[in-house]
C-alpha cells in the first residue's frame, strides 16, 4: 500500500475491492499512530469512531452506494465545526468546545461519502505563518522536523505531505493554505471568495477568509473543489448558483509575470520560479511582463483590515455562552478579562489589540478606511491586469521552511505573506503547486486567476503537474 | 425639586423652552428574526428556547438578512415620505455586555435605510405639526438580562436576541412633554397601521429614549442635551420629561450648567437618575459588517412597496371629514387604528348613517373591547352585524339598551342579529296598553313616593322606569314607559287635589 | 503607542495583561504601527473603500421559521445554566 496515492487511484482501489474502506482507514490510522508524534499535525483523531464509520461505509458500498469520496479519509482543519467533535481553533479558549453543528464544507464532504478522519493542527484562530501558536504545540515539517510547516493550515499541509491522509481542508485569509503548501511540498488551492461556504468555518477576517484544500495533486484539488463548492443560503457572501461568471478553460494562456517580484529572494528559489516559467512556456503559454502592486503597501492594508475584522469577530468569545470560562470570578468584567486573557495566546492578543487600535475613534478614518482604499487600488490594478493576461505567476512564499527556533519579530513574520495577501484582498483564486526543492526543502509557485477563474488555474496546475514531478516528491519521515 | 405652584410653572414656561427629540425602537413583527431563521417574538417560549446557534453567536455562524424586515423598513420610509437609501448596508457597533452575544450589534450607522422624512402630528382639532425624522435604520435587538432573579448573579435569556428593530430618530422638533407623548402615540399607531409591529408595549414592542435640552424662549441655539433611557410607555415618557425639564430649569436657574449625560427614568420614584456622563460614553468602533455585503434597493423594489401600501391614516382622516361629514376629533379617533377605520367605513356604507356608525364604534365597540380583551386590539364584530344593529335600534325594533347589550352578544361570534332577536325574544315592546298596565302596577306599588315625584325629584323617574323595565324583562320601549308614567302621575295629582278639595 | 494607550485598548478588548506582557506588547505594537504607517504616505484620492471583495450579497427571501431545534443541538454545552438561563456574575445595572 502506497500512502501517496491520488483520489483517483484510491477510488479505483476501493471500487475494484482491492481494499476495503476499513482496511484503508486502518492503514492511515496506523500511519498517524506511527508518524504523527513527530509532526503533531493532528489535534484529534478518534480511531474507534473512524473505524466504525469505515465499517458501515463498507456495507453501503456493498449495497451499491457510491459517492465521489465514499470511503476516502478527509481531515479538517480545526477551525471547521464538526458536530459532536471538539473544534478548538487550537486556542485555549475553545479547548473544550464541542461544535453542535457541521460546517457546510464538512457537510459537503460527508455528502460525497468522505470519512471524517480528525482535526488538523493550526495557528491559533488561523493567525500565523508557522503553526507555532497552537495551544496543542507546534507542527513540525515532515521534510525536516526541526522546521516549521508554515501556517496557519500547517497541520493539514504536514499531514498530506507525510502521507497521513490523502486530503485535508484548510482556510486561507492571507496565504494560510498556499504558504504551508509551499513549505510542505503539497498542492494548496484557495478558490475565489464566495465559491466555498464560510458557514461553520470559525472566522478570522470575514472579508478575506476562504476555505480550500491541501492535496497531493492539482487533479485532487479539482475533484475536491467540485465537491466543496455550493451555494449556501446561510452565508450572505456565498455566490448564488444563478451567477455564472466562470472563466472558460482555455490553453495556451497569456501569463503575467513580474521579474521585480523576485528581487531579494534566494537565487535558488528564483531559479525554481524561472524554471516553472520555462515549463509553462514549453506548454505554449506566453509570458507578459506586468507591474504588480507595492507589496509592503498591500501587506499593510491587509494587516489593518484583517486585524480590525479579527478584533470584531473574536469579541463573541466572552465566556458567557460556550467555550472555556474563567472560574470563580466576582464581576462580569473579571469574567471577560480572565476568560479572554487566559484563553487567547500572545499572537491573537497582539492582533486583537492592533485591530482595536485601528478601529478606534481617532484612527478608524486614518487606518481602516485608508487601508480599504488601498485595497481598492490593488483590486483595480488586478482587474486591469486580467484584461491583459489570463493568469499571473508569482512565488508562493519568499523562502523555504524556516527553523522552529529562529527568532522573528512580528512584522518579519508578517512579511512571509507578501506574495499571497493580494489574492485575498481581491477575492481571487490561487493555487500553489510544488516547483522544486531547495537544499532538500520544497518550494512552491503560485498561479493566480481572475475572480471565478478557479477552473482555469486548476487546469493550468494539472497541465503543469503533467510536465513536472515535484508534487510526487516525498519527505523521508 | 418639583415646582409648588402653577404660577411657578407658568413663569418657567414663559422663560424657558424645552427642545425634545425622540429615539423610538420598534420591534418588527416579521415571522423570523433579522439575521436568522429563528421564530420571532415567540413570547411563550421558555428561556433560551427561541435562540438559535446564530442568535447565540456560536463560532462559525453567519448572519443573512431577512428581506421582509427590509421591506418593512422601506414601507415605513415611504409612509413618512423619507428618502430611501439605494443600498442596504450594515455596520457593527461594538461593546461588551452579557446579553449582547457577538460583542457587537449589527446596526446601520453610516447608511440608514431612510433619511429625512416628515411625520405629521395631529391633534383632535385636526391641526398638524410636522416633526422631521432624521433617520430610520434597521438593527438587531439584544437578549435580556434579568438582575433580580438570583441574589448574586444576573441571568440571561437570549430569546429576544436578533429580533428586528426599526430605530426611528426624530429631529429635536418637539417642545412639550405632551407633544412628545403624542408623537410616540401616533408613531405607535402608524407602525401598527402599516402592519409592521404588534404594538404591544408590555412586551417591549416599542421602546423610547428621549433627548431633552432647554433654551431661552426665542433663542435659536440648542442647550446641553441629556439623554433619557427606558421610557417605555406614553405615561412614563411624559412624566420623565416633566421631571427632567424641571430638573434642568432648577440647574440653569441656579446659575449652574447642565451636564451632558445619559439618564435613566425610574418609574418608582418618578425621577431621572444619572447613568454616565457623555465623555465616558463607550466608543463603539463602528465599521461595515464584512459578513453582510450591500444589498441594492432598486427603484422598482421601492415603488412596488409604495404601490402596495395601505392608505395612510391622514388620508383616511381627511376623507372621513370630507366624505362622511364627521367631526375632526371623531375622524382622528377612528383613524388611530386601521381596524377601527375600516369598520367605520364599511358600517357607514351599510347602514347609510355615518354619524351613528361613528358614535356606536367610538362608544360601545371600544368600550366592549376594553372590557373583554384589554390586551389585544382586535375588533371582533363585523360591519354587517354592527350596521344591522344600528338599523334595528333606529327603526325601534330594539331598545337602545338592548342594542348596546347585543354588541357584547355579537362580539367574537358570527351570529346573525335577526336570528338572535328572533330566538331570544328581545324585540322591543311598544304596545302602549301593555306598557300602561306595567306602569300602573309600579305606580300602585310605590304610592308613598308619588309626592316626592311631584315635588320635582326628577331622579325618581329613573327608578320608576327601571321598575317597569324589570317587569318587561328589559323589553319595554323606555321612551313610551316614561310617557305612560308621566300620564299616570299626573292623573294621580289630579286625584289628590280633588280629594283635598273635598 | 505607549502603556496608557495600550491600557485603553485592553479595556476595549476586555483583555488584562501583566507588566511583562504590557512592556512586550507596547514594543510589538510600536513595530507593527511603524510598519503599517507607510499607508499614510500614499495618495488614495478617488478610490472608494473596498469592503467586500465580491459585489454579491444574498438575502433570505423566505420569512419562514426553521424547524431545527437548536437547543437540542446545544445539549452539549459546557457552560453552567440555571433553569434554562445562562448565568453571569451580577451585572450592576448600567
Amino acid at each position: 500500500m502506497d500512502p501517496y496515492q491520488s483520489l483517483k487511484q484510491l477510488r479505483q482501489l476501493l471500487d475494484s475491492k482491492q481494499i476495503s474502506v476499513t482496511e484503508l482507514c486502518q492503514y492511515f490510522l496506523d500511519r498517524i499512530a506511527q508518524f504523527d508524534q513527530r509532526t503533531n499535525s493532528f489535534v484529534s483523531v478518534e480511531p474507534e469512531q473512524v473505524l466504525a464509520e469505515a465499517r458501515s461505509t463498507d456495507k453501503t458500498i456493498d449495497q451499491g452506494v457510491n459517492g465521489q469520496l465514499t470511503g476516502i479519509p478527509v481531515a479538517h482543519k480545526d477551525n471547521f465545526c464538526v458536530r459532536g467533535k471538539r473544534t478548538s481553533c487550537c486556542s485555549n479558549l475553545l479547548r473544550t468546545f464541542i461544535a453542535p453543528y457541521d460546517a457546510t464544507i464538512v457537510k459537503n464532504i460527508a455528502k460525497a461519502g468522505g470519512i471524517y478522519f480528525g482535526k488538523t493542527n493550526m495557528d491559533e484562530f488561523a493567525m500565523g505563518t508557522s503553526n507555532q501558536t497552537s495551544v496543542w504545540g507546534p507542527v513540525r515539517n515532515p521534510w525536516d522536523l526541526s522546521r516549521v510547516p508554515g501556517g496557519s493550515s500547517g497541520g493539514s499541509a504536514a499531514a498530506v505531505a507525510a502521507g497521513l491522509v490523502p486530503v485535508a481542508t484548510g482556510s486561507d485569509t492571507g496565504g494560510s493554505i498556499r504558504q504551508p503548501a509551499s513549505f510542505c511540498g503539497v498542492t494548496g488551492f484557495k478558490p475565489t471568495y464566495g465559491r466555498l461556504s464560510r458557514y461553520g468555518m470559525i472566522a478570522f477576517a470575514s472579508s478575506l477568509d476562504q476555505a480550500g484544500t491541501l492535496t497531493r495533486t492539482a487533479q485532487d484539488a479539482t475533484t475536491m473543489f467540485q465537491i466543496l463548492q455550493s451555494h449556501d443560503s446561510q452565508d450572505a457572501t456565498s455566490v448564488p448558483s444563478s451567477i455564472n461568471k466562470k472563466v472558460q478553460i482555455k490553453h495556451p494562456l497569456t501569463i503575467g509575470y513580474s521579474a521585480s517580484l523576485l528581487n531579494g529572494l534566494d537565487s535558488d528559489i528564483v531559479a525554481r520560479i524561472e524554471a516553472s516559467r520555462n515549463t509553462l512556456e514549453q506548454l505554449g503559454s506566453k509570458f507578459v511582463d506586468v507591474e504588480v502592486f507595492d507589496q509592503d503597501l498591500a501587506l499593510s492594508s491587509y494587516y489593518i483590515i484583517s486585524c480590525a475584522e479579527a478584533s470584531s469577530n473574536l469579541a463573541r468569545f466572552d465566556g458567557v455562552r460556550y467555550g472555556s470560562r474563567a472560574k470563580s470570578v466576582s464581576s462580569i468584567q473579571d469574567l471577560y478579562e480572565d476568560t479572554r486573557s487566559h484563553g487567547f495566546g500572545a499572537e491573537v492578543k497582539r492582533r486583537l489589540l492592533a485591530g482595536t487600535y485601528f478601529l478606534s475613534n481617532n484612527s478608524s478614518e486614518n487606518y481602516v478606511q485608508k487601508a480599504q482604499k488601498i485595497r481598492r487600488m490593488v483590486y483595480e490594478l488586478y482587474n486591469e491586469l486580467f484584461q491583459k493576461v489570463d493568469v499571473v505567476l508569482a512565488p508562493s512564499s519568499p523562502s523555504t521552511a524556516f527553523r522552529l527556533d529562529e527568532e522573528h519579530d512580528s512584522t518579519d513574520m508578517y512579511r512571509q505573506d507578501r506574495f499571497t495577501v493580494p489574492v485575498n484582498l481581491c477575492g481571487l483564486p490561487a493555487i500553489s503547486v510544488p516547483c522544486g526543492l531547495v537544499n532538500g526543502l520544497p518550494i512552491g509557485v503560485q498561479f493566480i486567476g481572475p475572480q471565478f477563474g478557479d477552473e482555469l488555474i486548476l487546469d493550468l496546475a494539472e497541465r503543469f503537474q503533467k510536465e513536472t514531478s515535484w508534487h510526487l516528491q516525498r519527505p523521508k519521515i | 425639586m418639583a415646582f409648588a405652584t402653577t404660577q411657578d410653572m407658568n413663569e418657567v414656561a414663559s422663560k424657558w423652552e424645552a427642545v425634545i427629540g425622540l429615539e423610538v425602537h420598534v420591534q418588527l413583527n416579521t415571522r423570523t428574526k433579522l439575521f436568522s431563521r429563528t421564530r420571532n417574538g415567540d413570547v411563550s417560549a421558555a428561556p433560551n428556547q427561541s435562540a438559535s446557534l446564530v442568535d447565540l453567536a456560536y463560532p462559525g455562524t453567519l448572519p443573512v438578512l431577512n428581506q421582509t424586515a427590509l421591506t418593512h423598513a422601506v414601507k415605513f420610509g415611504a409612509a413618512i415620505d423619507g428618502s430611501i437609501a439605494k443600498v442596504c448596508l450594515f455596520d457593527r457597533k461594538h461593546y461588551f455586555y452579557p446579553d449582547l452575544p457577538k460583542g457587537y450589534q449589527i446596526s446601520q450607522y453610516s447608511h440608514p435605510i431612510v433619511s429625512s422624512g416628515v411625520f405629521n402630528l395631529w391633534n383632535e382639532n385636526g391641526q398638524a405639526k410636522a416633526v422631521r425624522i432624521r433617520r430610520v435604520h434597521l438593527e438587531e435587538d439584544a437578549g435580556k438580562s434579568i438582575h433580580d432573579r438570583l441574589p448574586n448573579e444576573t441571568v440571561l435569556d437570549f430569546n429576544r436576541a436578533g429580533t428586528p428593530l426599526l430605530e426611528i430618530v426624530t429631529e429635536p422638533d418637539l417642545r412639550t412633554p405632551s407633544e412628545a407623548a403624542t408623537c410616540l402615540r401616533q408613531l405607535h399607531a402608524l407602525v401598527i397601521w402599516l402592519g409592521l409591529c404588534s404594538g404591544n408595549l408590555n412586551e417591549g414592542a416599542i421602546r423610547c429614549d428621549a433627548n431633552v435640552s432647554l433654551r431661552h424662549r426665542g433663542s435659536n441655539r440648542y442647550g446641553t442635551v441629556c439623554e433619557l433611557k427606558n421610557l417605555n410607555s406614553f405615561k412614563f415618557l411624559k412624566r420623565a420629561l416633566r421631571y427632567e425639564i424641571e430638573r434642568q430649569v432648577a440647574v440653569l436657574s441656579g446659575g449652574a450648567s447642565v451636564q451632558r449625560e445619559t439618564r435613566s427614568y425610574d418609574p418608582a420614584s418618578g425621577s431621572t437618575i444619572s447613568l454616565r456622563p457623555k465623555e465616558q460614553q463607550e466608543e463603539y468602533r463602528y465599521f461595515p459588517d464584512p459578513d453582510l455585503p450591500p444589498i441594492p434597493i432598486s427603484d422598482e423594489f421601492t415603488s412596488q412597496i409604495k404601490t402596495s401600501m395601505p392608505e395612510l391614516p391622514e388620508t383616511v382622516r381627511d376623507r372621513f371629514v370630507k366624505v362622511y361629514g364627521l367631526a375632526t376629533d371623531q375622524a382622528y379617533r377612528l383613524t388611530l387604528e386601521k381596524p377601527l377605520a375600516e369598520l367605520f367605513e364599511a358600517t357607514a356604507k351599510l347602514c347609510k348613517d355615518p354619524q351613528l356608525a361613528a358614535n356606536w364604534i367610538l362608544g360601545e365597540v371600544i368600550a366592549i373591547r376594553k372590557r373583554t380583551q384589554p390586551q389585544t386590539p382586535k375588533i371582533t364584530i363585523t360591519a354587517t352585524q354592527l350596521a344591522q344593529l344600528i338599523e334595528r335600534v333606529k327603526d325601534g325594533t330594539l331598545s337602545l339598551n338592548t342594542g348596546k347589550e347585543l354588541v357584547g352578544r355579537l362580539w367574537a361570534t358570527d351570529l346573525d342579529l335577526d336570528e338572535i332577536v328572533k330566538t331570544h325574544d328581545i324585540t322591543q315592546i311598544s304596545d302602549r296598553d301593555q306598557i300602561s298596565e306595567w306602569s300602573a302596577k309600579v305606580v300602585d306599588e310605590n304610592q308613598e313616593l308619588i309626592p316626592k315625584l311631584l315635588d320635582g325629584e326628577e331622579k325618581l323617574y329613573e327608578y320608576f322606569i327601571g321598575q317597569v323595565m324589570r317587569l318587561s324583562r328589559g323589553k319595554a320601549n323606555p321612551h313610551l314607559v316614561r310617557q305612560a308614567l308621566e300620564r299616570l302621575v299626573l292623573a294621580d295629582e289630579k286625584h289628590c287635589s280633588n280629594e283635598n278639595d273635598d | 503607542m505607549n502603556s496608557k494607550i495600550l491600557k485603553e485598548l485592553c479595556a476595549r478588548c476586555a483583555l488584562a495583561l501583566n507588566d511583562t506582557e504590557n512592556e512586550r506588547m507596547v514594543a510589538d505594537l510600536t513595530l507593527i504601527l511603524d510598519y503599517v504607517d507607510q499607508i499614510h504616505a500614499v495618495t488614495t484620492d478617488g478610490f472608494e473603500p473596498l469592503i467586500h471583495p465580491l459585489n454579491i450579497g444574498n438575502v433570505r427571501e423566505l420569512d419562514e421559521p426553521e424547524t431545527t431545534r437548536h437547543q437540542d443541538l446545544i445539549q452539549m454545552k459546557s457552560i453552567e445554566t440555571v433553569e434554562d438561563f445562562y448565568v453571569v456574575p451580577k451585572v450592576i445595572k448600567p
